[in-house]
């Protein structure tokens, strides 16, 4: 658990509404009725912030505030009154006693979770904790592009895995949805008419729920002003168009720290098999590097000590290829395991022309491989 | 002022439905200010200060349990008795009264709230002494059910 957000209101529906607008977040929402009571709960839990209510019985908000901010293990915790009582007389009285904001009721339970995330780092529950998830996991990405074509080329695009692909055209319904579903990754172009791209970004960062959600930026190739000034800004990367998908995965996946690990890497009859896809490129190279050492370690870990590297089904053997192999025999040589290649014709030929890869001995199969290690 | 005041709860009440429940409503006239056989819920919240009087806001108990379910947006039958109902409607009242003190001070009219009461009964009427200047405002939901919003203010002259 994270942060504890203290709410001290004589209404229990009050604290009610409180703790359902920040259930989505990785925090804990503690309650009192009165200002003795809050601060007994501030003395005991030192909350991150308290929410303090100014009409209650027993002892109000001036004198629970007043008392907060002359105890000095007390004073530091950020205050946010929220009252029914409005009108300058209340907001210049309260602004005296050193609250950090205020909010007057009715209220939308948007309007607390925004004034509490610009005072503390409120994370959507889930983030941080130590379920890694994985690539073939179900995820939710939204493209806000104002032309459908591009969402749906996207969508189609990933439609070999389980993300869910949601298309937005304007900044208002982006905002709408994502204070209903925060997605997992927010992919959002560049070229919205009157900067619209940038001003979303700048919304979205400021909004509590959406501050930490990953956004890349989407725009031609050959537009530069707009990536560089998207990497000034702050977006996490920039897709460009046209759309590579498989790079857009490699982002993803690095964006959200997924385990795609299982996708090349198995241990099998006593050996790490290292397989690499049809669709091998700098992005998968580059994946497949980030998983080496901690499978490698663990296969050490499980008793392993021999490696397959099966190329068979890569096309080419083109330089990620060649570094990967090269960095995979580094790996080997530094914790003693045999290896053994399998390659293509193809690829066991292209293998020969290049100084770094020409004794590399490749086998034609898994089981002539294992043969060959035992 | 009366009248004013009149216009300032329409507002409120206006406000703190779409806030806080998501719903609209519109004023319509009152036949009566008495609660029939049926059970009700009257929160009532005082003002003192240079205007003092008091707001009740009142509806039938089934409807103040919708009103309850659709402000802590769960389902009816979560609402935990008539405790989580009261307070749910000292609140609503706690609320409107509260805008309505703010648009009183932006006259120069300063005042300070009481905490909400509860009256919860069948029968039961709501009076005020002959000096008290009186309005009552009712309010409709889509559904037809309705809310009453009555207020009783004490003459400036008897505020000493």
């Amino acid at each position: 658990m994270g942060l504890k957000i203290l709410t001290v209101d004589d209404s229990r529906t009050i604290r009610l509404i409180v703790n359902k607008a920040f259930k989505s977040f990785d925090c804990e929402v503690l309650e009192a009725q009165n200002g003795v009571e809050g601060l007994a709960v501030a003395s005991k839990e030192k909350p991150d912030i308290i929410i303090l209510d100014i009409t209650m019985p027993i002892m109000d908000g001036y004198e629970t505030l007043t008392k907060l901010k002359s105890d000095p293990e007390l004073k530091g915790i950020p205050v946010i009154m929220l009252t029914a009582e409005a009108g300058k007389d209340n907001v210049l009285r309260i602004a005296k006693l050193g609250v950090r904001d205020y909010l007057i009721k009715p209220f939308k339970e948007e309007l607390v979770v925004d004034r509490v995330g610009r005072v503390i780092d409120l994370k959507p529950k889930g983030q941080g904790q130590a379920k890694v998830k994985r690539f073939d996991d179900p995820l939710n990405i939204l493209i806000v592009d104002d032309k459908p074509a591009i969402v749906e080329q996207i969508r189609n695009g990933l439609k070999d895995t389980k993300w869910v692909i949601t298309g937005k055209a304007h900044s208002g319904e982006t905002i709408d949805h994502c204070n209903k579903v925060v997605p997992d990754i927010i992919v959002l172009s560049l070229s919205l008419p009157e900067n619209a791209g940038f001003n979303l970004f700048t919304m979205l960062r400021g909004n509590a729920k959406t501050k930490s959600v990953p956004i890349f930026g989407l725009c031609v190739k050959t537009a530069a002003e707009e990536q560089a000034k998207a990497q000034q800004v702050g977006f996490n990367t920039v897709v460009t168009k046209p759309i590579d998908i498989e790079d857009v995965k490699s982002k993803v996946s690095r964006a959200l720290n997924l385990d795609t690990s299982y996708k090349y890497f198995q241990q099998r009859d006593g050996v790490l098999l290292l397989n690499l896809p049809a669709n091998f490129g700098p992005s998968v190279a580059n994946e497949v590097t980030l998983h080496l050492r901690p499978q490698f370690s663990d296969a050490v870990d499980s008793g392993l000590d021999k490696v397959i590297m099966d190329f068979s089904a890569v096309k080419t053997a083109d330089i990620s290829l060649i570094k990967l192999g090269l960095e995979v025999m580094g790996l080997c040589s530094e914790l003693s395991l045999k290896n053994r290649i399998i390659g293509s014709e193809a690829v066991t030929r292209e293998c020969k022309n290049y100084e770094e890869t020409k004794d590399w001995r490749f086998m034609n199969s898994f089981q002539d491989a294992m043969a060959a290690l035992n | 002022m009366i009248d004013d005041l009149e216009e300032m709860l329409k507002t409120a009440v206006s406000e703190v439905f779409r806030k806080m429940l998501k719903v609209e409503v519109r004023s319509v006239p009152i036949n009566s200010g008495a609660m029939g056989a049926e059970t009700h819920i009257a929160s009532a919240v005082g003002f003192i200060g240079d205007m003092t009087g008091v707001a009740y806001i009142y509806a039938s108990a089934t409807f103040a349990n919708k009103l309850t379910s659709a402000m802590l947006e769960m389902p009816e039958g979560d609402v935990q008795g008539d405790e989580m109902v009261n307070d749910a409607m000292g609140e609503l009242a706690n609320m409107v009264v509260g805008s309505v003190k703010a648009a009183m001070v932006e006259r120069g009219m300063s005042c300070v709230l009481t905490i909400p009461s509860i009256v919860r009964g069948s029968n039961i009427s709501i009076e005020a002494i002959s000096t008290a200047t009186r309005r009552v405002l009712c309010f409709q939901f889509d559904d037809n059910q309705k809310l009453v919003v009555e207020l009783m203010i004490k003459p400036p002259e008897d505020n000493e």
